[in-house]
């Protein structure tokens, strides 16, 4: 038999292994292989979250805030408003805007059926988160 | 083999949602991973489940390929490392030792008796020497000697450098050597 020791013997080495290796692969995969990989991707695939946006951002309460609060601080100070021009002007101005005659809604039928409307709108809000929570 | 633009444009459309083009690079490279995986666990349900595993990982993970190396690279080194993972986690494999095997073969078959039975014995005996190597070495062989890799691809595979991979290469034929010369298949 041939001696191994010679730096060429890895060519008979490395023959007897290829060969044994490329026999060894005969082996496939499942036929549906291809299908149940799918499968597992729909399943592990991250549903998609909707994160949640507040209808008015932080900057929008705050500008509010800032509005609100120099409105409430200005009302306390009436005397420096009272003779500003601006403050005439802008009285002058809602003072000529003239509302639409709703005298006819004037009546305890119209208020009531707003009310309920109102009522059942809110519970559809709730109906509908409590919804969506779940489908969460 | 389909060219490194062909998968690089599949990647593309399964990212945005195709999932027949994701279809078809599984079914181009399923043997392929199939086959590495299975040099490692040599359980036929086993390798499926677990090259199975390894699509699914690559598919969740397909944003991180950049597409600055092969597809079939990227996807062979999530096959090995999944592949270890299960090992890890399921060390019960490799129970049964060459010599067992051997014997068994032996005394299973009269083989020995004639020429051809004297080769098919030695191919066997080969063939036993490659499956009782560990895991991480059968990957290394089919890498090298059946999808006749680079020792750098393997390396970057496998996540060693191109001489470190060489190096396992010399430890794996010595090794191997040695099996085959306890088996007298080699002189000594």
């Amino acid at each position: 038999m041939k001696k191994t020791d010679q730096p060429e013997d890895w060519s008979v080495i490395d023959q007897m292994i290829e060969n044994q290796v490329r026999n060894s692969h005969h082996v496939a995969p499942s036929v549906d292989f291809t299908a149940k990989v799918l499968d597992k991707i729909a399943i592990a695939q991250p549903p998609s979250v909707s994160v949640y946006q507040p209808l008015i951002s932080k900057n929008g309460w705050f500008v509010m805030i800032v509005l609100v609060g120099a409105l409430v601080l200005l009302s306390f100070n009436t005397d420096s408003t009272g003779n500003a021009t601006w403050f005439t002007a802008m009285n002058h101005f809602f003072s000529t805007i003239s509302l639409p005659d709703i005298s006819f809604f004037h009546n305890k039928v119209f208020v009531n059926s707003v009310a309920i409307g109102c009522v059942l709108l809110l519970f559809q809000f709730y109906i509908l988160s409590k919804k969506y929570q779940i489908k969460n | 083999m389909a060219s490194q633009h062909d998968d690089n444009e599949m990647v593309s459309r399964s990212l945005l949602g195709d999932e027949r083009a994701y279809a078809v690079l599984v079914g181009r490279y399923q043997h392929m991973v199939f086959s590495l995986v299975y040099s490692m666990l040599r359980n036929k349900e086993e390798a499926d489940e677990v090259a199975q595993d390894a699509f699914v990982k690559a598919y969740l993970s397909l944003k991180q390929f950049r597409g600055d190396s092969k597809f079939s690279s990227w996807l062979y080194r999530i096959a090995y490392r999944s592949c270890l993972d299960y090992i890890r986690k399921n060390a019960r494999h490799r129970t049964d030792s060459i010599d067992e095997k051997s014997t068994k073969y032996m005394t299973d078959t009269n083989a020995g008796t004639d020429a051809y039975g004297e080769i098919e014995q030695k191919e066997h005996t080969v063939r036993l020497c490659i499956e009782s190597l560990p895991a991480e070495e059968s990957a290394f062989v089919k890498m090298f000697y059946y999808d006749k890799l680079s020792l750098s691809d393997i390396g970057n595979i496998i996540g060693i450098s191109e001489n470190n991979a060489k190096v396992k290469l010399f430890r794996i034929r010595n090794k191997l050597k040695s099996m085959l010369e306890k088996k007298q298949l080699l002189a000594i």
